[in-house]
This record gives structure tokens, C-alpha cells and sequence, in this order.
């Protein structure tokens, strides 16, 4: 975690500093404020990295931890297939194809695209419960 | 059929990724040679104006978006659970909706061609106010704005996979600083693509206003803006041309570390200058836009110019990493020695159009064609080749043809150098970019009649990879889990890999654990 | 080839940079292409391999840091180059001699000489693409626009191009130092006839000059 927050922190600064140094040499502002958004959105994500998941124990930090140790760890959630993420693909088409063309396919796109969103929620909830992946002693992962 | 969608393991929307990649390599491969029989004579009537227009424009946006960037996201899906020892990645089916996503933003492209008024031809760039225009860039400009779009969505939802995967789903003992180089260089990549794609998809969504809703965003008869186009496409622009070169700075990593049997040389200088070239790229864009004399040139110049440094610190420790190793010359290392040589020249040439009085005569012309296909070509697509012959084992359980690969590679690379090094000189004469047709003066006929010949050269190259492809696969010699003595975790299971990556992971005690495993008798030295 | 002969004062001055970076660029060609052929050459596996690992070394700080400070150094010089060139060509000096203003529309030139009442036009299907008459070595600033979309401007002779925006006026200038004609073309891409929007510039010595502007721009040239 450490070195994410490293990565984004110093990206972002970085971002701050160059949109500065651009500010007083050319006085533009498309520039500028593209920089800044820059600056925003990482030190955003750093930000959340820091304060809300500063004690996330993440398996892979630890340069000695072996399989064995971690054996039996729930390592999130490991789907095998699902229909709703191509559904909501040609729901995005649908949307987009009917904000210049049609008004119908629009709205249409975008209940199709609301249908498929509450499916894949369902389908979130259903899942979290009873089909973890786990670590093996081996480390290698099986399906509960 | 079903299979392919639905199913959201990493594996299979990698090998989707890849394949549809090769399919608009091939369609926009065509197209490039309609350009160069276009063009092998200053008098053609090949293609007509229109025609040409949309070829080019095809040509760029599918090679841009539908091969080159993409590829290497395939590639990164597959690569990177099992590098860093995990099952999959962090979010399988955000994963199969970008697929999903990618595909129909190439077909949703490349449907302009049944458009009335053909398909886009506005260029890659489609700068505005010309494809503001309605007229004369009709639903097929409109389609390709809607396929980028999807693309760009598409991409950021894969970065976002990228980034959390990479943070969170390593296994134990796998430490950032033990990953592999090619995975380092994905993370590098996906930052960049989450702080350069919004720009895109903003200055699109204002381009779909204007042609439909009315919006004036740059067209100063109503109080917009030209260069405001300019400033927001290059904002992405620029980056983008990294999102398409660092993934592959990580396969040339890879693959000279372990044709020189050795580990690479200067980890953390090729982690710091992945990101440092991450960063600058950010800082950089107006160096397309030195002649609208709206821009300060200075400011972009010497941002363009400190780029050339950590690109400088990669190229310095590959040649560290080959120094007084033992260099195995198979066809992944030959395409890989073809990318230092060619990338060299692009970089080198970018140093000098990063400098605005060079710019001033280079900028679009033939020169600039030359330059960033000498990076994008010579450069990325060269490495493509690399990866292909690299993994093509683990990925599908046999090798592929040493001979033919070799024969491949060195008519690429012929082809390559005959089609792009006689551009900077044609760029040099004042042949400028886009254009269907050419006077006979000075030496542009000759010029372009040998880059149309490297061309048909080019073709017959990858002619021969799809050979080696059909041949190998009749032969069908079983590839092993670790076929080329290779150093990462990919190697450390079966080609291809079971469904959840490993039966049982290598002990991860540094950046090569399978090198470790295999050479338990070879020092470490400092 | 225009970097050889160019045709103007700040030309020649482009010429410079172009030499000493492309130099550059050769020299480092030279170095990199030369490691690379030799550890190729030296450090190839070879058929009678003894089987034991390379030596395993994986850093040198040394090596690193030099990896960084000369590159460095080297492009700190050549931004020394481009600033101080860049200044001398983007400077807009006062007092020009001529003024000509420049329109670029789909798909031909337009040259309009303020105060002289002359407007010369273009047509891509001319046989003869419009004439911008300019004057041996005295400095002319041209005023260049759009009215339609981007267009650019580019005389390869004096290896120099800018771009015409519609709703924003460029002005630069150039001093022209050889006699003759030469071609310019529109080098940012601008639709259908792109390819076609070419122009001509015709240097003659100051006396014709005059002599064609105040006849209204009938005189023979």
C-alpha cells in the first residue's frame, strides 16, 4: 500500500508543480486546468489509499510470507462466467448510437444499461457468499 | 461460442483481446498498402481524394486503437495474474465488459465504410473545425466518434483492473519490488491512461455536441476556439503514445534478460524512468501544435527534451543486461535486437523535433510520418512480434517455428527500414502529410517508390507469420511449462495454464522465482 | 534539398540546428548501435557452451548514475541551441518592408498586399498556383489566418511553416536571400483537396518588387 500511495502522492505532485510551472510560462488556461484535474484525481486516490485503507494487510507485502501461511485465505471473488457484461456492452452501444440518432435508443440504451447494473449487483451479492477463491498450501487456488 | 461470451477468466479475454487485434492489424495492414500504391507514383488514381482521406484515417485510428494499445492490454490480462501469482484479475467481469467494449468500438469504427459519405476522414487527429463540419463528414465521422468513445471507456475500465489487481492480488512473498519489469511497465501505463483518457472522452463528447447539439466549442465564428481542440486532443494525445510503448519497453526487458541469461540490469532505474517517462509525458503535449504560434514552445521543448532521459536509462541497461551475458539469438531476441535498432532512430529524430526551429520545417510532413513510425513500427510493433513468438508457447501449448520466425523477422525488418528511412528525406523535400498525390519534383517519385516496394516487403513478412502459424500448429510439438530457460511466474506452470493458474506456485523470493527454481547453483552478484 | 541551399536569412540560421542535432543524434547513434553489434558479436552463446550461468551482476550504480548525467547533460546543450535560435526566428522585428497578408481557405491561397490594393487568388485547378511576390534580402512579415478551417503554411525553401487558424491571425517574418521560385504547399490537413492547395514564391530583386506593386500588380515578374 505503501508504494501505491508513494506512486500516486508523487504523480500528483508532480502534476501540481508542472501545472505551476506552466501557469506562469504561457498563461493558458485549457493548459492548466487539464494539470490540475490531474493533480485532483491522484491525490484523490492517494488520499483514499491513505486515510480509509491505511491497515489493508495485503498477502503480497510481505517479503517472507510463504503459501503455507496464508493457506485457507479468502482471496476475493473469483467469477467463472456471466452474461451481464456483454448484455451491458450492446447497452452502451444502444445508448450511445441513439444520442446522435435516435431519441428512443437512448433512453432505451440507457434502461438497458440500468437492467444490467442491478443484474450484475445481484449477481455480486450472490456470489460473495460461498464461492471465495481460497489459497491452497501450495499456493495454488481452488473454488469453494 | 457462448464460451467466448461469457466467460470471464483473464485467459480467454486476453487471447479475445489479442485476436481481435490481429484481425485490425491485417484490415488496417491493407489499408496501408492502398496508401503506398497510392503513392508509388506521383500521378495515381488508385484511390480517389476521398477515398484516400478515409483510408489514412482508418488506417491511423485502427492501428492507434485497435491494435497497438490494445495488443498490449491483451497481453497484460493474460501476463500479469500469472507474474504476479494471482488467479485472475481483480475484476473478471469489468474485465469481459471491456473486452466487449473494445470489439464493438472497432466494428462501430469501421461500419462508416457503409455510411452515406463513406467512413471518417478527418484523419486520426480529426482536428476541428473540419470534423465539426456535417457537411461532407457525415454518419461516418459520427460513428468513429462513438467508437472512440466506447474505446476509451473500454480502456479506462481495463487500467482501473490493472492498477487494483496489481496493488492487491499478489501472492505472498511477491513484493512490488519482485515484480517483473513488463508488469511494473502495465502499472506505469495504466496511470497513464487514467490521467489521459478523460481528455479524450471530453473533447469527443464536445465534438458529438457541436455536430449535433448545436455546440460551438471551436469555431470562432461563434466565440469558439480553434487551438482549444488542439490543446485537449494532444493532452491525450501525447500520453496515449506512451500508453502504447511502455508495455513494450516491458516485453523488451523481459526478453533480452532472458536471452542474455541474465537478470536485468538496473530494476529500479527502469521502475523510476517508467514512471519519470509516465510523468513528463503528462507535461509535453503542445509539442504537436510548435507552428499555431499559440503555444509556449519553450516550456514544451524543454519538457520534450528531459523525456529523452529516462528513455536514455532503459535503452543504457538493456545493453547492461546483454553486457557479458550469453546471448541467445532466437526469434523473440532477433525482433527484440530489431526494436533497440529501429527505436533508436525514432527517438533520436523525436530529440529533434522536439526542438520548435526543427519543427518549424518537419511538422507534418513525411518526416514526422517517418518518426513515429520508426517508434510505433520499428518500435512497438517489432516488440508485438517479439511478444507473439515469446508466449505464443505458454499460451497455446506449442512453439512456433524457429526458421520461418527468423525468416519472418528479417524480412521485417528490411521491408521496415526500405518503407520508413527514405520518409525523413521525402519530409526533408518538402512533401507534406495526407496528401493523395505529389509533384514528380526533386527526388519524391524515386523516394516513394521505394517506400511502396518496402511496403509490399513488409507484407510478404507477415505473410510468413501467418505461415509459421498454420505450419506449427500442423506440427503441433507440445511446448513445455518453461521452453526458453525463462526467469517469471508465467513459466512456472503449464502451457497453457489451468484455469486458476497454478497447481502449486514457486517459492517467491525475488524478481526471477523461476530462475531460482531452475538455477539454485547460480550466484547472485551484486 | 532545402536544408542544403535554403532560401532566406532565418533559413540559414534553421540550417544550424539542424546540423548540430542531427550530428548529435549521429554520434549517439554511433555509441548505442556500437554496444549493442559488440556484446552481439563478443557475447554470443556459443555451440561449444561450457553450461555454467552468465555472471549474474544486476546493477552498478556507477554505471546508473553516468546513465543519467550524461544523457541529461547532453540534452541541457541542445535546449541551450533551440532557445537561443528559437528566440532569433520567432522575433517579430519592427520596420518591416512588405506586409503581406495571407488567407488560407479550402482549397487555395489568397495574397492580399494592404495599401496596395492588390488581392492575388488561387484555385486548385489553376495550372498555375498563386504568386506571392517578395522582395531579395529585405524582411517581409506576413500576417496569416483562415477562414475556414486549420490550414499551414509551408515555404520548404525556408525550411519554415506556420499554421493558418481560422478566428486567430499569425505574424512572422522572413527575409528572403536568394532569387528564384519557390514552391509552398499547405501542410495541415484540411479535406478533400489538401493535396492540391499549393502556391509559388517568387523572390525578385527590390527594384522589380517595387516596380510590380506600384503598377497594381500587372508588371510583368
Amino acid at each position: 500500500m505503501k508504494v501505491f500511495i508513494a506512486l500516486f502522492l508523487s504523480s500528483g505532485a508532480f502534476g501540481l508543480a508542472i501545472a505551476v510551472i506552466y501557469w506562469f510560462a504561457s498563461r493558458e488556461y485549457a493548459g492548466t486546468l487539464l494539470l490540475g484535474f490531474m493533480f485532483f484525481g491522484l491525490s484523490f486516490a492517494a488520499g483514499y489509499a491513505m486515510l480509509a485503507e491505511r491497515n489493508a494487510e495485503i498477502q503480497g507485502d510481505d517479503p517472507e510470507r510463504q503459501h503455507k501461511e496464508a493457506a485457507g485465505e479468502d482471496v476475493g471473488i473469483v467469477t467463472k462466467e456471466s452474461a451481464w457484461p456483454t448484455a451491458l456492452a450492446f447497452s452502451i452501444l444502444m445508448f450511445f448510437i441513439g444520442l446522435v440518432w435516435s431519441d428512443f435508443l437512448l433512453f432505451a440504451g440507457l434502461a438497458a444499461m440500468l437492467l444490467c447494473l442491478w443484474r450484475l449487483g445481484a449477481e455480486s451479492a450472490r456470489i460473495g457468499h460461498g464461492h471465495e477463491k481460497l489459497l491452497t498450501e501450495e499456493g495454488s487456488h481452488k473454488a469453494e | 461460442m457462448t464460451y467466448w461470451l461469457t466467460s470471464t477468466n483473464h485467459k480467454s479475454i486476453g487471447i479475445l483481446y489479442i485476436m481481435t487485434t490481429f484481425f485490425f492489424f491485417i484490415v488496417a495492414g491493407i489499408l496501408s498498402l492502398f496508401i503506398r500504391l497510392q503513392l508509388a507514383h506521383p500521378d495515381s488514381t488508385v484511390l480517389n481524394p476521398h477515398a484516400y482521406n478515409e483510408v489514412f484515417t482508418l488506417h491511423g485510428t485502427a492501428m492507434i486503437f485497435l491494435v497497438i494499445a490494445p495488443f498490449a492490454f491483451g497481453l497484460g490480462n493474460y501476463l500479469v495474474p500469472l507474474q504476479i501469482g494471482a488467479p485472475d484479475m481483480i475484476f473478471p467481469r469489468l474485465n469481459l465488459l471491456g473486452v466487449m467494449l473494445f470489439i464493438i468500438s472497432g466494428f462501430t469504427i469501421f461500419a462508416g465504410v457503409f455510411a452515406q459519405g463513406g467512413a471518417a476522414a478527418a484523419g486520426w487527429t480529426g482536428y476541428a473545425p473540419m470534423s465539426e463540419y456535417q457537411i461532407g463528414t457525415g454518419a461516418g465521422q459520427d460513428l468513429w466518434i462513438i467508437g472512440l468513445l466506447i474505446n476509451a471507456a473500454a480502456t479506462i475500465m481495463v487500467a482501473i483492473n490493472f492498477v487494483a489487481t496489481i496493488l492487491l492480488y499478489r501472492a505472498p512473498g511477491m513484493t512490488m519490488w519482485r515484480m517483473p519489469i513488463f508488469t511494473w511497465e502495465i502499472l506505469a501505463t495504466a496511470l497513464l491512461i487514467l490521467m489521459a483518457f478523460p481528455s479524450l472522452s471530453a473533447v469527443l463528447f464536445e465534438l458529438l455536441l457541436a455536430r449535433h447539439y448545436g455546440a460551438h466549442f471551436f469555431d470562432p465564428q461563434y466565440g469558439g476556439n480553434a487551438i482549444l481542440y488542439q490543446h485537449l486532443f494532444w493532452f491525450f494525445g501525447h500520453p496515449e503514445v506512451y500508453v502504447m510503448i511502455l508495455p513494450y519497453f516491458g516485453v523488451v526487458t523481459e526478453i533480452v534478460s532472458v536471452f542474455s541469461g541474465k537478470p536485468v540490469f538496473g530494476y529500479v532505474g527502469l521502475v523510476l524512468s517508467a514512471f519519470a517517462i509516465a510523468g513528463l509525458s503528462m507535461g509535453v503535449w503542445a509539442h504537436h501544435m510548435f507552428t499555431t504560434g499559440a503555444v509556449a514552445n519553450g516550456f514544451f521543448s524543454g519538457m520534450s527534451f528531459l523525456i529523452a532521459v529516462p528513455t536514455g536509462v532503459k535503452f543504457w541497461n538493456w545493453i547492461g543486461t546483454m553486457w557479458r551475458g550469453k546471448i541467445r539469438l532466437t526469434t523473440p531476441m532477433l525482433f527484440t535486437i530489431g526494436f533497440l535498432l529501429n527505436f533508436l532512430v525514432g527517438g533520436v529524430t523525436g530529440v529533434m523535433i522536439a526542438s520548435p526551429p526543427i519543427d518549424y520545417h518537419a511538422e507534418d510532413s513525411y518526416f514526422i510520418v517517418s518518426h513515429f513510425h520508426y517508434t510505433l513500427g520499428g518500435g512497438s510493433l517489432f516488440a508485438v512480434f517479439a511478444a507473439v513468438y515469446f508466449w505464443f508457447p505458454k499460451l497455446f501449448g506449442f512453439k512456433l517455428d524457429e526458421l520461418l520466425g527468423k525468416v519472418s523477422f528479417w524480412f521485417m525488418f528490411a521491408g521496415f527500414n526500405l518503407t520508413f528511412l527514405p520518409m525523413y528525406f521525402m519530409g526533408i523535400e518538402g512533401m507534406p502529410r495526407r496528401v493523395y498525390t505529389y509533384p514528380a519534383v526533386a527526388d519524391l517519385p524515386w523516394l516513394n517508390l521505394l517506400a511502396s516496394v518496402g511496403a509490399a516487403i513488409m507484407a510478404f513478412a507477415v505473410i510468413v507469420f501467418f505461415v509459421n502459424v498454420v505450419v506449427s500448429k500442423l506440427a503441433h510439438e507440445k511446448a513445455a511449462d518453461d521452453p526458453w530457460d525463462a526467469f517469471t511466474l508465467e513459466w512456472g506452470t503449464t502451457s497453457p495454464p489451468p484455469e486458476f493458474n497454478f497447481h502449486a506456485l514457486p517459492p517467491i523470493r525475488s524478481e526471477r522465482p523461476v530462475w531460482d527454481l531452475h538455477h539454485p547453483e547460480a550466484v547472485k552478484v551484486e | 534539398m532545402p536544408i542544403l541551399h535554403p532560401a532566406s536569412v532565418e533559413g540559414a540560421d534553421l540550417r544550424g540546428v539542424w546540423y548540430i542535432f542531427f550530428g548529435t543524434g549521429l554520434f549517439i547513434a554511433v555509441i548505442v548501435y556500437g554496444l549493442i553489434f559488440f556484446s552481439l558479436a563478443v557475447w554470443r552463446k556459443r555451440r561449444r557452451d561450457d553450461g555454467k550461468p552468465a555472471p549474474q551482476f544486476h546493477s552498478n550504480p556507477g554505471l546508473e548514475i553516468t546513465g543519467v548525467v550524461v544523457p541529461l547533460i547532453i540534452v541541457i546543450g541542445l535546449f541551450y541551441v533551440t532557445y537561443i535560435r528559437e528566440g532569433v526566428v520567432d522575433f517579430l522585428r519592427p520596420n518591416p518592408y512588405a506586409v503581406v497578408d495571407v488567407k488560407g481557405y479550402r482549397w487555395a491561397w489568397q495574397f492580399q498586399y494592404p495599401g496596395h490594393n492588390i488581392t492575388v487568388n488561387g484555385n486548385p485547378n489553376m495550372q498555375t498556383p498563386p504568386m506571392l511576390v517578395l522582395p531579395l534580402g529585405k524582411m517581409t512579415q506576413i500576417n496569416l489566418y483562415s477562414s475556414d478551417v486549420v490550414h499551414a503554411f509551408w515555404v520548404p525553401e525556408f525550411l519554415f511553416k506556420r499554421d493558418a487558424t481560422p478566428g486567430y491571425t499569425q505574424h512572422f517574418d522572413v527575409t528572403p536571400n536568394r532569387v528564384g521560385s519557390f514552391e509552398g504547399v499547405c501542410a495541415e490537413f484540411c479535406g478533400l483537396d489538401h493535396a492540391l492547395m499549393r502556391f509559388t514564391v517568387k523572390v525578385v530583386p527590390v527594384a522589380q518588387y517595387d516596380r510590380w506593386l506600384a503598377s497594381g500588380g500587372t508588371a510583368a515578374i
